[in-house]
Order: C-alpha cells, then sequence, then structure tokens
C-alpha cells in the first residue's frame, strides 16, 4: 500500500508560492492567467498563459527558472521528509522527478541567435546536468528518477514510486511533477491551433483551446511498512498508464476507456464506487469531446460521478499538470470539498455531471485522469483511508 | 540487497561480432563537423531511412528517435501480441529539434517552424513514436540519457515484470550524434561519442537465458571528477558508448563465453550503480 500525506504537499503555480494559496485559488475560483510578455519582453504576441508573476528575489532568469520552481518545492516539502524519516530511522528515500520536457532553459540560450557567446555554464548544463546535486542541497543525497511521459507525467510519476513502495525496495518517496514555461513551449502550442486566445475555458465550448502554464508540485508518499505522523492519510488504490499509439497529438477515446478501465481493475474498484474525477480538461475542443465520450462509455448508465477540471483557473502546467489534479483529489478527499468550474459549461457537456459549483461532502474514493503528446494516457484511483 | 530478476531475450541483432553496433540500417549518421548554427543538419538519404521505417510524421522527428525505432524493430518478434513496458533513454533525441524550432522562429519566423517538432520536443515521443510505429500495447515513457537514466529505465523495466504489469519490456538506448552535440561535447570538454541505438528485451522467469541482478538501493561516494567507472567501461555524458559497453558485456555474459557471472559498477559523479548479470544453464 502507498499513502500519501496531503498535510506536506508543496506547490508553485500562477495561483500562489504554496500548495495553500493555490489550492484556496482553484476553490475561490480565482484565475492566475497573464500576459508573459510583462516577464519576457522579447517573447512574441500572443494569448495569457498561467506563469508564475511572484518571485520573492526576483524573477529567475529563462535559464534557472525550472531550477529555481523545483527548488521552491523542494525547499517546502523537505520538513515533512526529515519529520517522516526521523519516525522511521534507516528508511530508504527516493524522489521521482516527472516532466514533460525537462530544464528547457540551456537550449532556450543556445537557440538564441543574438546571443555574442555561449556561456560554459550552459554547456554543462546540457552535458553533465542531472538533478541530484540540486535534490541533495535540501534532501540530502537518495536516489532519483527522472521520468518523462508528456503531460501525464504526474501520474506516470506517481505509479512509478507506487512501484517502487509496494515492492519494499524503499520507504519514502518524494514525487516532484514540474515543468517551467518556455518559448518552445508557448509559440509551439500556437502553431498547431491549440492556445485559447483569451485563457482557456475547459467545457464550456465558447473559447476553444488550452493555456500554456508552469509550475511545481510535490507530494510526499510513504510505503506500507512506515509509520506515518498524524494527520490524514490518502491510498494510492491503484492506476494505470498506457500508450494508444493513435495521434501524435490527439487524445484517443478507446485509448483513454482502456486505460481507466485497467485502472479500476487494478484498484479493485468499479465505476459506480468512484465518486468524484477530476478530468485531464485542457480546454481544447478533441480534448473536452474525447473525455465526454470517455465518461459515457466507462459510465453508460449516465451516473457519473461528480466532475471537475482546474486547468481554466491554473493553465496547462504540462508536466506538472496530473501532480496537481492529484494533489487536489487528496485535499478533496480530505478536505470534503470538490473545487467547481466558476463558468459556464456548455450544455453538450451536461452528462458528464461537471461541478458548477464547490460541492461539499464526505468524499471516500476518486480518479485523475490524464493524457499526453502520443497517446500516453494515465488514470489513478484514491481513497481516504481516515472516512 | 534486493534482487530483480528479468530475461535478456534477445540481443544478437542489435550487437554483433564481438563489437558495439548500431542496430539497423540507420547506421550512417556520423558527427558532421558544421560550425556552430550553420548548414543543414540532417541529409535526405536520413529522412528516407526514416520514412522506411514507417514512423508518422518522420521528417519532424529526430534521428534519435527513428534510431529508436529502428533498435526496436530488430526486435519485434519478441513483442508482438505482448503487453509491453517501453522505456526508451537518451538525451539527444530532442536537443536538435528544440534547438531547430527556437532557431528557426527567432531568425526566420515562428510560421516557418514545423507544427510537428513541438511533440517531438519531449522526450516521451520516441518511445510512443515505437509503440505506434510497431503497432505494440502497452505503456511507453522516457528517461534522461545519463547512466541515471538508464538504470532508472532498467528498475522500471525489472519492476514492471516483477509486478506484472506488463507482459515483456523493451528497453531502447538511442543517441544521435549532430553536429549540436559534438559541438556541445566539444565545447564542454567532452569526448565525442557515436550515436546508436540499442534495444533489449526483457521478459519473466521461466524463459530466461540469463538474469539481470540489480541492487537498486541507492549509493553514494565520494564526488568524482565529472563521470568515470570503476570497471574500466566509458561513462561519457552522452551516454550511447557507455550503455553499448554495458549491453556488450550482457551479451558476452548471456550468450557468449565464461564467465557465466559478471558484476558491473558504473559511477557517475556520487553515484554508483551495480549490476550483475548470470548465465542461465
Amino acid at each position: 500500500m502507498t499513502f500519501i500525506l496531503p498535510a506536506a504537499s508543496a506547490s508553485r503555480s500562477c495561483l500562489g508560492a504554496s500548495w495553500q494559496a493555490t489550492w484556496h485559488a482553484l476553490v475561490s475560483g480565482k484565475t492566475g492567467f497573464s500576459q508573459p510578455q510583462a516577464q519576457f519582453p522579447h517573447w512574441p504576441p500572443g494569448p495569457p498563459a498561467g506563469i508564475i508573476e511572484a518571485w520573492p528575489d526576483g524573477a529567475p532568469a529563462p535559464f534557472d527558472r525550472f531550477r529555481s520552481i523545483i527548488s521552491s518545492v523542494l525547499q517546502d516539502i523537505a520538513p515533512s521528509v526529515f519529520c517522516l524519516n526521523e519516525l522511521n530511522p534507516g528508511a530508504r528515500c527516493i524522489v521521482i522527478v516527472a516532466s514533460s520536457h525537462g530544464d528547457p532553459g540551456p537550449l532556450g540560450v543556445l537557440a538564441n541567435p543574438t546571443a555574442a557567446r555561449i556561456p560554459g555554464d550552459v554547456i554543462d548544463r546540457l552535458l553533465w546536468d542531472d538533478l541530484t546535486e540540486l535534490v541533495a542541497e535540501y534532501l540530502g543525497y537518495v536516489r532519483l528518477i527522472p521520468v518523462h511521459g508528456a503531460c501525464a507525467s504526474g501520474i506516470v510519476g506517481l505509479l512509478e514510486a507506487k512501484s517502487v513502495l509496494d515492492s519494499g525496495l524503499f520507504d519514502v518517496a518524494v514525487l516532484l511533477a514540474a515543468d517551467s514555461i518556455s518559448l518552445l513551449a508557448y509559440t509551439g502550442f500556437q502553431n498547431i491551433g491549440a492556445m485559447s486566445k483569451v485563457g482557456c475555458r475547459p467545457f464550456s465550448g465558447a473559447e476553444e483551446g488550452m493555456t500554456t502554464g508552469e509550475g511545481a508540485v510535490a507530494l510526499l508518499l510513504a510505503g506500507p511498512n512506515c509509520r506515518l505522523p498524524p494527520g490524514p492519510r490518502v491510498q494510492v488504490l491503484g492506476g494505470a498508464c498506457t500508450c494508444d499509439g493513435e495521434g501524435m497529438v490527439e487524445p484517443s477515446t478507446s485509448g483513454l476507456v482502456a486505460t481507466i478501465g485497467t485502472a479500476l481493475a487494478s484498484a479493485q474498484v468499479s465505476p459506480a464506487q468512484v465518486e468524484f474525477v477530476y478530468w485531464h480538461g485542457t480546454g481544447t475542443a478533441r480534448n473536452d469531446m474525447t473525455e465526454a465520450s470517455t465518461a459515457r462509455a466507462i459510465w453508460p448508465d449516465g451516473n457519473v460521478p461528480t466532475g471537475t477540471a482546474s486547468k481554466g483557473l491554473l493553465g496547462h502546467t504540462m508536466g506538472a499538470a496530473a501532480g496537481f489534479s492529484v494533489a487536489s483529489a487528496a485535499e478533496t478527499l480530505v478536505s470534503g470539498t470538490l473545487p467547481g468550474i466558476p463558468y459556464r459549461i456548455d450544455e453538450k457537456f451536461a452528462d458528464l455531471n461537471l461541478a458548477a459549483t464547490n460541492r461539499h461532502g464526505q468524499f471516500t474514493r476518486g480518479m485523475c485522469v490524464a493524457m499526453g503528446f502520443g497517446g500516453i494516457n494515465a488514470a489513478i484511483l484514491l481513497e481516504n483511508l481516515d472516512k | 540487497m534486493t534482487l530483480l530478476t528479468g530475461q535478456v531475450i534477445d540481443v544478437s541483432q542489435v550487437l554483433a561480432d564481438g563489437k558495439p553496433q548500431l542496430a539497423s540500417e540507420a547506421s550512417e549518421i556520423t558527427w558532421n563537423p558544421t560550425p556552430p548554427f550553420r548548414g543543414q543538419v540532417f541529409d535526405d538519404e536520413h529522412w528516407k531511412t526514416a520514412r522506411k521505417l514507417g514512423m508518422a510524421r518522420a521528417r519532424s522527428s529526430s534521428p534519435a528517435a527513428w534510431l529508436a525505432v529502428s533498435a526496436a524493430s530488430a526486435v519485434k518478434s519478441h513483442l508482438v501480441d505482448q503487453r509491453v513496458a517501453v522505456s526508451v533513454v537518451s538525451t539527444t533525441l530532442t536537443e536538435a529539434v528544440a534547438f531547430r524550432f527556437e532557431r528557426t522562429g527567432l531568425q526566420q519566423g515562428w510560421k516557418l517552424t514545423d507544427p510537428f517538432w513541438l511533440p517531438n520536443t519531449i522526450p516521451s515521443s520516441s518511445a510512443t513514436a515505437i509503440v505506434a510505429t510497431l503497432q505494440l500495447k502497452g505503456s511507453a515513457i522516457a528517461f534522461p540519457g545519463s547512466l541515471q537514466g538508464f538504470f532508472a529505465a532498467l528498475d522500471r523495466s525489472l519492476l514492471a515484470l516483477s509486478n506484472c504489469a506488463c507482459e515483456r519490456a523493451l528497453l531502447v538506448v538511442a543517441e544521435e550524434n549532430s553536429w549540436l552535440t559534438g559541438e556541445l561535447s566539444a565545447r564542454g570538454g567532452a569526448a565525442v561519442t557515436r550515436g546508436g541505438a540499442f534495444a533489449v528485451v526483457l521478459g519473466p522467469a521461466g524463459e530466461r537465458r540469463a538474469i539481470i541482478e540489480r541492487d537498486a538501493a541507492p549509493l553514494f561516494g565520494p564526488a568524482t571528477e565529472g563521470s568515470n567507472d570503476v570497471s574500466g567501461l566509458n561513462a561519457k555524458p552522452y551516454e550511447a558508448d557507455a550503455v553499448a559497453n554495458l549491453m556488450f558485456a550482457f551479451k558476452a555474459g548471456a550468450f557468449a563465453v565464461p564467465p557465466t557471472s559478471r558484476a558491473f559498477e558504473f559511477v557517475s559523479g556520487r553515484e554508483r550503480f551495480k549490476v550483475k548479470l548470470r548465465q542461465m544453464g
């Protein structure tokens, strides 16, 4: 059994400098979108993005942005890791770093044709960089696994963490799901016509397109033999990650249906036992229609559990996105609040049973869904053990 | 020490004649020592080879990606009708594409960039390309091309097998040697390595011809200057050669001559990675 300790969660996003701030904004329905050109004047004009604006020590250069975001969440989660280690002397700790594209900073410097010369540290970062030393600054030297699973990386990383914890190879795991915004992502998503012009509103049908963003979320996980500190625990019941290979950028209903079916089977949970779903919800027309048809396939009787999606407020944080969904689902289980979608939901998605306002209740079990480029699909089931 | 077991089913097609080799006819990538930021990166012959593999949008992907698909194709017969956990290890497969995207956009305008460069700038694109091209069933994720990434992929493969999350694990290592990686290596004082790709299929116990034993616990020692290894094998920034040597050692241990058991230790920075290969029967 693998447990998430929600009280330890840490994050950095356009919604706030801590997980508590991000969660409060999600519950309050506040959006964090802004024009990236304010921080990156040389970027071409374009739509808003979910970029981090509040930097206590000044905004880092693009070269350092990814590492700065990671550092801030490692700093926040480190005390909880040490606390868990004190309860479990000799515990073996592992850090899983999940991201879609990794650190885009050095290559961005390299690609700039106006750069007079290439600084040595750019080359060093490209050639030698791994995150071991950065993680060691906050957690000491621990085994580190970097993993890339496109925009489903957060759940892919969580499943890797569950695998090593359940096997008994490690006792404590930190899942660090992160991506920083880059010129490549900002312009690339525009080039494929995937960006919303004014800010995404998944399932609204009115503003089709996604809003790229950035952020990091860190979750503290404990294996079955760990002594846990007082406080809420959420069990990772099971999950699945598959690749349908049906399209480079388009999602597939059959692929997602198969993945959710596998996830439910691995968790030994029936569709009717799922009480809420955090959908991927990017806001593109294809995403919204795919998830709607998936819901109809998984719950053909129409009893679709209450659904929500956070990218209309948070933006699409790419490799961190599924991590934010998992952190939110864990928070929903312990707080009893499911954030609503604070804008009008299109009638064609009515049978998705999306929450138009915050829902409150004694939630026991929830599911998170994610999709990524190349046909990667992922789903995970969580349960509150204390209810 | 925790032991994980897995099977090396077939590396003979990608490693032959006692020397690490490229996996297929896609072996003609050489480092083009063009001065940085000028000239054509890849020529049409490379793309013709890529198209033969059946990759979708091959021209928009990187040579490392189609090297990965090529290596995987060489062991496809072991993967048909199986649930496969595909893991691809590479650093260079996204570098050149990402560089080309940004450089083209900044110099010539963003409308001239290829829309399909974006999905090829994420590392998992090679793993998903393998699934799509070979029409496999299973999962596909990627790891960075360091020893850290390689052993993460190896451990993921072994755990997926022992947890019955898959019936076969396909582990692919692919690196391209473009002028960009050559330039970076030269400027960073690192040796230029060959490009190439290697594929290994791991299966469950019972069909085994060799067992991989991995001590997955973290092992940290004093910092070393850059990377080196204690067993005489190379561990360079672009790890193709190091991993090639490891794979060669696997082959030698699994299929060829005594000794039937070999242990290897790799060191990268402070991290030590141990692996042991034992021949069966």
